[in-house]
């Protein structure tokens, strides 16, 4: 039985989107020129001369970026060229290369490494456990593509865990036994962050709607919402 | 009389009173911090450089076999690795160590019988990416034989049904669709007891299949690498990802099982397996990967399954006819059931690799009534349903507590007087469980006579209760090891997976307790290199471990004291105690040293108390209480309120305790509205394997719960206490609260969906 794949339809529309991606982004910093702008806007800039090219379809090292794209003509003559574009996570930025249909849920567990935060459960949207926030606002990492988030912040709950600011809603967090299998909690942890920024102080209902998107198959919402207002309570006047 | 539990706690200490952790809350769960945070790795977070993906071929067809294979096409694919047919040797010899039942479902791990659209069958392709595995499928060439199906399991068994196992081994009674010989007992004389009777009614319940619907979609990520500790035969170890949680059928088990090598050759690569409930399928990934990795020279394989293929784990179908026979005063006096249970394909629970028979519902849970005349059968089928998980015992009750209701109904009396009128064994765990239910629900203020009372809002109002059992738990023999180290910490590691039920921090409590020591000076720990005597977690693991951690725990502080009493002068271990982890001299507690340097102790506990698997009287119980507003133009259901009063035995850790009963309820409020799986009965194509159309709650619909912790210190595991799991996800009692709300008849099928409301008021044809 024929199937058509996510990955055929985007590649079949997202030749523009790429090209945006590789002009806007000036391939000169991914290939070692840092730019001033960048290292400013960021704390910490990974070293591009501790990136290695590895072809994302077969795994192969490349010395640099022309000897990516020889392989690629060579070996992959079919595969769309793959983006050089840097995303900043958790205010780090990361040069990767990324295929043009490549998620950004993919792209922070393969190529960033970052791989327990944006968890796959539906890969279509429909659960929030990929959730992370970009520009502060919740987004389904499975359903964004990687080169959408060129100059945008992306923040996973591995950053919010490690932000101290955050630190009282982690602890409530795990005060509350608001995880039991855990498999969902990262991104109903984005969306609490998510919901501190907007209600300083959350009533129940604005909790249970702004979480309505995450499922929880161990019906642990309730301990979501006594968290976060735990977490505001002790938010409060700043922190 | 109502009847009394007799039960004699066991063990060492299994009377405490005088607690000074165990019951406490605010004790944060060692994983929890991980978890929150996504430093927690799952088996579908694991990626590895290099990391190839493998997939299996999935049936298309309700039933197929594979006449022929093509496979030339799919090598030629650019990024291709591996293809490995059901022909191929190995494979077709795997798994090389099974388990004694393992003749009820046996099944090939890779044959040429797709038995349900979407079985895994035939071809197993491993290549750089899913989107290439999906090409190479979809250029496999596969000449199939469609052959007819059977969804419903009543259909199985009519004259005529196409028979889909003709190979079942005729020696142990399974041919053609039934599974095993229909099981038929009677108690007391059915016929007997309706001549008896002043009332005799019929009852009705089915459900359908309904998806435990893990979160994690299934990966199994298996390379094969040098052993840190050593390769003395220069063989490599192979690394796996270990998530299910039974003892004798988890991944890492069906890793060494499969290949017939020791279980020292595998290690677990993670203790996080997400939420699998009692889920005894999917060992195909965990028996492939290793191999394929192997073939591949250790190339890290990611087995996986879409989230659509990933329905392919369901519990089966059940349906129940009941006659019974009743007093004016609303005693049973005979109860004649007809069970027809769906086994799903290849004749088990189960998974493809291992078959597994589990409590099946049938007329089990009358024997726990007093009606002397109960008349059984139950007839299990095959169908082409997808592989079934386990079943356990709290759906017996089912019929138990729809016919307390129906005898409610039509003698107009208080459910709740019906229940404990007719329950064999009410003392101690019943009573108190209804007592403390009706108090905290407010059930005298809120029930009332079928169709009577409408809320201002105008939806019908409409409550109801149920008893079940809560599983005695105890069944299992634990291993525990405890360590005294140089630092005078108690360290005890633990292999398995966890599933959310915080049986390690339970464990952390009753060691401590019962030591004297610190909390934070008990560690319990996840050791992947320790291939202990049981895997996993669930509701046995949190109960009855407990109770062999407190037998080891009083071991070694014998041995502590023991020495204790030299290094502070007395004349023997009676004179010195632990407190606070320091050693102390009873007759004058200022006179203390550090357990710091004292030596290095080891101990260990293997055992079980003396409690059976299953009887026809479980000793803890629980009620349930359920209120619902019924729109009487739409047939919508809303629960209002659900309360669970639970006999735990004995609260070890409250938070997650509780926190059990708040997951039951919201999986049985989607059961009951919601949840169901759908297949098109033409085509035998699964119509709802998605998030969007196989509806599980969110936060919105979960209801207030005031669930209340009773304690009878009843339970197998330590101080008496039990487990939660299974005992509350019953679908029918929102049932019951809906009939109590419209009046008529009960809804005869799960789950209660508008257009069977609706058709139960008379509203739509």
């Amino acid at each position: 039985m024929a199937q058509f794949s996510r990955r055929d339809f985007l590649k079949a529309g997202s030749a523009g989107i790429a090209g945006v991606a590789l002009s806007s982004l000036g391939l000169g910093s991914i290939l070692g020129t840092d730019t001033a702008g960048a290292a400013e806007s960021v704390k910490t800039v990974v070293p591009v001369e501790t990136f290695v090219y590895v072809c994302p379809v077969c795994g192969e090292k490349a010395a640099d970026f022309d000897a990516l794209v020889s392989h690629f003509q060579t070996s992959h003559p079919e595969q769309a060229l793959p983006a050089g574009i840097t995303l900043n996570i958790n205010n780090r930025e990361y040069p990767v290369f990324v295929e043009d249909q490549w998620t950004l849920r993919e792209t922070i567990q393969r190529a960033i490494g970052l791989g327990g935060g944006a968890k796959e459960m539906c890969d279509r949207g429909g659960c929030g456990s990929c959730t992370v926030l970009i520009d502060g606002r919740p987004a389904l990492a499975c359903t964004t593509l990687a080169v959408e988030c060129v100059g945008k912040k992306i923040e996973t709950s591995e950053g919010i865990a490690a932000d101290p600011a955050y630190r009282p809603l982690v602890e409530a967090y795990v005060r509350n036994d608001t995880s039991q299998c855990g498999y969902c909690t990262p991104g109903m942890l984005t969306v609490a962050k998510y919901i501190l920024t907007k209600y300083p102080e959350p009533t129940e209902e604005q909790i249970r709607l702004e979480m309505s998107g995450n499922i929880c198959r161990c019906g642990t919402y309730k301990r979501h919402v006594k968290a976060i207002q735990e977490a505001a309570a002790a938010m409060k006047g700043g922190n | 009389m109502p009847g009394v539990s007799e039960w004699v706690l066991e063990g060492t200490n299994d009377d405490r009173q005088d607690f000074k952790i165990v019951g406490t809350w605010d004790h944060p769960g060692r994983q929890s911090w991980d978890m929150a945070s996504g430093a927690a790795k799952y088996p579908t977070d694991l990626w590895r450089e290099g990391t190839l993906t493998a997939m299996c071929l999935r049936c298309p067809y309700g039933h197929a076999r594979i006449k022929g294979l093509d496979i030339s096409e799919a090598e030629k694919l650019e990024g291709v690795r591996l293809i490995v047919t059901y022909e191929d040797e190995e494979i077709a010899a795997m798994p090389k160590y099974v388990p004694a039942y393992f003749s009820y479902g046996k099944s090939p791990l890779l044959g040429d019988e797709g038995e349900f659209e979407g079985d895994e069958v035939g071809v197993v392709v491993v290549a750089d990416s899913e989107e290439i595995c999906r090409k190479a499928l979809d250029l496999v060439k596969v000449d199939w034989e469609v052959l007819p199906f059977i969804l419903d399991c009543r259909d199985a068994g009519k004259p005529g049904a196409p028979i889909l196992r003709p190979d079942m081994d005729p020696t142990t009674n399974m041919t053609g669709n039934t599974f095993g010989a229909a099981v038929k007992w009677e108690i007391g004389n059915v016929e007997d007891g309706f001549k008896e009777a002043d009332h005799i009614e019929i009852i009705e319940y089915g459900r359908p299949m309904w998806n435990q619907f893990r979160s994690m979609p299934p990966a199994y990520f298996s390379y094969w690498d040098d052993d840190p500790w050593g390769n003395p035969d220069g063989e490599k170890v192979c690394y796996v990802t270990n998530h299910a949680h039974f003892p004798s059928n988890g991944p890492l088990v069906s890793a060494f099982q499969g290949m017939g090598v020791s279980e020292d050759r595998v290690r677990a690569l993670s203790p996080y397996m997400a939420s699998r409930y009692c889920d005894f399928v999917e060992k195909r990934g965990a028996q492939l990967a290793p191999v394929l990795s192997k073939r591949l020279g250790g190339t890290p394989i990611r087995m996986v399954s879409t989230r659509r293929q990933a329905f392919d784990a369901s519990v089966p179908q059940t349906f129940f006819t009941v006659r019974i026979g009743f007093k004016n005063d609303g005693t049973l006096v005979a109860v004649q059931s007809k069970n027809v249970h769906q086994v799903g394909a290849r004749g088990g629970y189960g998974d493809k690799t291992h078959g597994h028979l589990v409590l099946p519902p049938n007329a089990q849970g009358f024997k726990s009534t007093a009606c002397p005349n109960i008349y059984s059968e139950m007839e299990y089928y095959v169908t082409n349903g997808a592989c079934t998980t386990a079943d356990p015992g709290k759906d017996m009750w089912e019929p138990v507590n729809l016919a307390f209701a129906k005898i409610a109904d039509v003698l107009q009396m208080d459910l709740s007087e019906v229940i404990m009128k007719n329950v064999k064994i009410t003392q101690p765990s019943l009573e108190a469980c209804m007592k403390a239910g009706k108090e905290a629900f407010h059930w005298d203020e809120k029930w009332h006579l079928a169709g009577q009372r409408r809320l201002e809002d105008g939806r019908y109002h409409g409550v109801a209760c149920r008893a079940c059992w809560s599983m005695t738990w105890g069944m299992i023999s634990y291993n525990i090891n405890l360590r005294l180290n140089t630092d005078g910490k108690i360290y005890m590691p633990y292999s398995e997976a966890l599933i959310g039920t915080y049986w390690p921090d339970a464990v952390q409590m009753v060691i401590a307790e019962e030591m004297g020591m610190k909390l934070e000076d008990v560690i319990v720990y996840y050791s992947a290199n320790y291939p202990n005597w049981q895997k996993g977690d669930a509701a046995d693991r949190g109960s009855t471990c407990t109770w062999a951690a407190k037998e080891a725990a009083v071991r070694m502080k014998e041995r502590i004291l023991a020495v204790g009493a030299s290094m502070l002068g007395a004349s023997s271990a009676e004179e010195v105690d632990i407190v606070d982890s320091m050693l102390v001299l009873k007759a004058d507690p200022s006179v203390q040293i550090s357990l710091v340097g004292i030596g290095q102790f080891g101990e260990g506990y293997c055992g079980k108390p003396n409690v059976p698997f299953q009887q026809d009287v479980i000793r803890t119980m629980n009620v349930d209480f359920c209120e619902v507003a019924v729109d009487p133009e739409t047939g919508l259901v809303e629960i209002l309120d659900y309360c669970a009063a639970h006999d735990f035995g004995k609260v070890i850790r409250p938070s997650s305790a509780m926190g059990q009963l708040e997951m039951a309820l919201i999986m049985a409020e989607g059961r009951a509205l919601r949840e169901e799986i759908i297949w098109d009965e033409n085509t035998g194509v699964l119509l709802n394997g998605n998030m969007y159309d196989y509806k599980i709650p969110t936060a919105l619909d979960y209801p207030d719960m005031d669930n209340v912790a009773v304690e009878t210190r009843c339970g197998g595991g330590a101080y008496g206490s039990t487990g939660v799991a299974h005992a509350h996800t019953n679908a029918g009692l929102v049932g019951l609260a809906i009939q109590n709300a419209i009046g008529g008849d009960f809804i005869a099928m799960t789950p209660y969906t508008p257009d069977r409301v609706l058709k139960a008021m008379g509203k739509i044809s």
